[in-house]
């Protein structure tokens, strides 16, 4: 029964790897290019363009789920006991799921933007001189913008996602140790934490494992330099050179490759750390 | 328990889908057979053989996918409506746009279909292209053809225009079509005076930080602006225009760099970031937040000033020096389903009295070459309506400089992105 699905999956992805695997290396090329060589991975390796930009998608991922995990750990525990009043902390939680990343990035260029809703209210009443004086958030040099729409839909992922589990698990366990006399820093060390700590980690796997590959988000908000690796990865496969397509594709291998590397470091971090059973991704 | 019903579920779902689609590529396979068999495919070596009337009658009854960069809405309206009509009545065609982002995508939608052996029955039968992409086309054999020195209307182009695209031959791979020239824009509400060659924009740009940027390249608006400089250090567009010369572009290049790093600090956001297309510059251009902006669409701001996104009082230059001009094309892909009725339709296009009505509707430049017209012809484009913001022919025509050779084109944007984009 599974046989159909698996095929799809199997295919597409298995597939799919081993055409860019095969073209990264300069074989199947449109111009008559006969790989397999390291030639391209050697060439992206030694410019400083990728360099520089790999280093700053991981910080910027990393920066991205670090906030999500940690205000979403934080958030779930103080709306635990609202949410199981009302459903409406659920709703507005969900509202944001609905909104595909694109039109979250256009909405905070809207917003956020120099020339936005929000700039043009401050100068309205006054608080900044120019239009141009509004602190710069879209498209700026510390990628604020990037951050903040992923912040926009990942927190609220990360908090449904906890706050399932503690309606779930969360709360006859509590009261048991409550009657048990455990306090409530205690309840939060011992009860609570062991309970979230592997949805919150399979949760910011999955938001990390996101934003590394994800392409609109920044092309819209991000800075020309340094450019994320996914708007480099597709800038540099679109490029009227064919000659330049085996270096994008490699691009997407290499980060593909390291993606993986750091889930199971922090795996491996994490199942230390805490103790836990492995989390539900793997 | 219930998960586990869930799963089957899901699992039912799953197979139900791909038992569907697999029944429907059956179905599309058949389907396309049908076509094929009513004898529109069309071996490009017989092209000259055949007599146009025979093209004409195999074309009749058929569909045509055209691939069309979708950006701008009057054009979108102008070709689902009359030109649809029109070819529905004359040749009893029938025309589907299929809205393109960007054609460099279809160039690469080709090349990945050309690498998994899909050969015939293509989704889109005839795309818009020129300069690069058709370089990227060409180089990947993606084309069908050659076919463009077939078509009966091609004579009244310039000979230039079916000779070389961007320096790359174009070998009948592609026909000429329409012309596009590099304008810049200014409000003149802000100021009166727009700077008119290189040297005074650069003085501007100096006098006015923060109010100038363009489009990063490879965004070819962005491109072509860093050609203008090329040309400004390399001594005019005749050096670039045979083939690649590393002397040629060292000495035009390095300079032409290096002001554009020197001028970082005076640009929009320091120079630290650049808007990604022509279309966020307009933005900044809209907001008050740069005041220059610039196309390759010489009737650009005129159609900006009919939609009410622009105030009135927007004005294009050309720099006294010229701007940059170059012809579009039309061509049909490798394994284009219906070639019969994409010959067709290009030809109509082609014809004086298609790109008479297209630039009375589009404002586009009438691209055909003045001296193989008639008197009547020249008459009637003489009396082509001109938005308020836009430059007379004659202005544009006598201020047109040629593109250079790709080559050229793909160092300069490369090296932008080392020398200039990085600080």
């Amino acid at each position: 029964m599974l046989g159909p699905a698996l095929g799809v999956v199997g295919g597409l992805f298995v597939g799919g790897v081993g055409v860019a695997l095969a073209q990264s290396l300069g074989m199947l090329s449109p111009i008559g290019e006969v790989g397999p060589s390291w030639q391209h991975y050697l060439a992206i390796l030694s410019a400083r363009e990728f360099r520089v930009s790999l280093g700053w998608t991981i910080w910027l991922a990393g920066v991205a789920t670090m906030i999500a995990a940690v205000m979403g750990l934080a958030l779930a525990l103080a709306l635990r006991r609202l949410a199981k009043r009302s459903g409406l902390v659920n709703l507005v939680l969900q509202i944001p799921l609905a909104i595909p990343h694109l039109a979250m990035a256009v909405f905070l260029m809207t917003t956020l933007g120099p020339g936005g809703l929000l700039a043009r209210l401050v100068y309205q009443v006054g608080l900044i001189g120019v239009a141009g004086d509004f602190p710069e958030m879209i498209n700026d040099r510390w990628g604020v913008g990037i951050v903040l729409a992923y912040l926009l839909k990942e927190l609220p992922f990360v908090t449904i996602m906890l706050l399932a589990l503690l309606a779930r698990e969360g709360r006859e366990l509590e009261e048991q140790a409550q009657v048990l006399g455990a306090s409530p820093w205690q309840r939060l060390r011992y009860v609570l934490l062991p309970i979230l700590a592997p949805a919150a980690l399979s949760s910011s796997l999955m938001v990390f494992a996101f934003i590394v590959g994800a392409y609109e988000t920044p092309y819209l908000l991000g800075q020309t330099w340094p450019a994320l690796l996914p708007v480099l990865a597709q800038q540099r496969y679109m490029d009227a050179d064919l000659a330049q397509r085996p270096g994008a594709i490699a691009m997407a291998v290499i980060l593909s490759f390291l993606t993986t590397l750091l889930v199971w470091l922090y795996l491996k971090v994490a199942e230390r750390w805490s103790g836990a059973e492995r989390p539900l991704l793997f | 328990m219930t998960s586990r019903t869930g799963g089957g579920r899901v699992v039912r779902i799953v197979t139900a889908l791909s038992l569907f689609l697999i029944l429907c590529s059956g179905m599309a396979c058949r389907n396309s057979g049908r076509t094929g068999k009513s004898g529109v495919m069309i071996d490009p070596q017989n092209l000259p053989r055949l007599d146009w009337a025979e093209i004409e009658r195999l074309a009749r009854g058929t569909t045509v996918n055209y691939g069309m960069w979708a950006g701008d809405e009057a054009r979108n309206r102008y070709f689902r409506g009359p030109v649809t009509e029109d070819l529905r009545q004359r040749f009893g065609i029938e025309l589907r746009i299929i809205p393109l982002g960007d054609v460099a995508e279809t160039v690469n939608k080709l090349l990945n279909e050309k690498g998994a052996g899909k050969t015939n029955d293509g989704s889109i039968d005839m795309i818009w292209i020129n300069g690069e992409n058709f370089g990227t086309a060409k180089q990947g054999r993606v084309l069908w053809g050659p076919f463009a020195e077939t078509l009966p209307n091609i004579g009244r182009y310039a000979a230039g225009a079916r000779q070389r695209d961007f320096g790359t031959p174009i070998e009948g791979y592609e026909a000429p079509w329409q012309r596009a020239q590099f304008v810049m824009a200014w409000d003149t509400a802000r100021f009166d005076a727009p700077p008119l060659d290189i040297p005074a924009l650069i003085a501007w740009i100096r006098a006015n930080p923060g109010r100038f940027t363009y489009p990063a390249p490879p965004d070819f608006t962005g491109s072509v602006f860093l050609r203008h400089l090329l040309y400004h250090y390399g001594g005019g567009p005749e050096n670039f225009q045979n083939g690649f010369d590393e002397s040629v572009y060292q000495r035009a290049a390095v300079p032409a760099l290096a002001l554009l790093r020197e001028l970082r600090p005076s640009l929009w956001r320091r120079g630290e970031t650049y808007p990604a297309n022509p279309r966020e510059v307009d933005r900044l251009f809209v907001n008050r937040e740069i005041d220059l902006t610039m196309s390759y669409g010489p009737a650009f701001a005129s159609e900006r000033i009919a939609r009410g996104e622009y105030p009135p009082t927007v004005r294009t230059f050309v720099f006294s020096t010229g701007t940059i001009g170059n012809f579009n094309y039309l061509a049909i892909p490798f394994n284009a389903a219906n070639p019969a009725g994409s010959l067709v339709v290009i030809n109509h296009l082609l014809s004086a009295d298609s790109l008479l009505d297209q630039s009375r509707v589009l404002g586009s430049i009438f691209p055909l070459d003045p001296e193989k017209l008639t008197a009547e012809e020249l008459g009637r484009v003489a009396t082509l309506p001109r938005g308020p913001a836009t430059l007379t022919a004659g202005e544009l025509a006598s201020h047109l400089l040629p593109e250079p050779d790709v080559r050229y084109l793909e160092r300069l944007e490369k090296d932008w992105r080392e020398k200039v984009l990085q600080p």
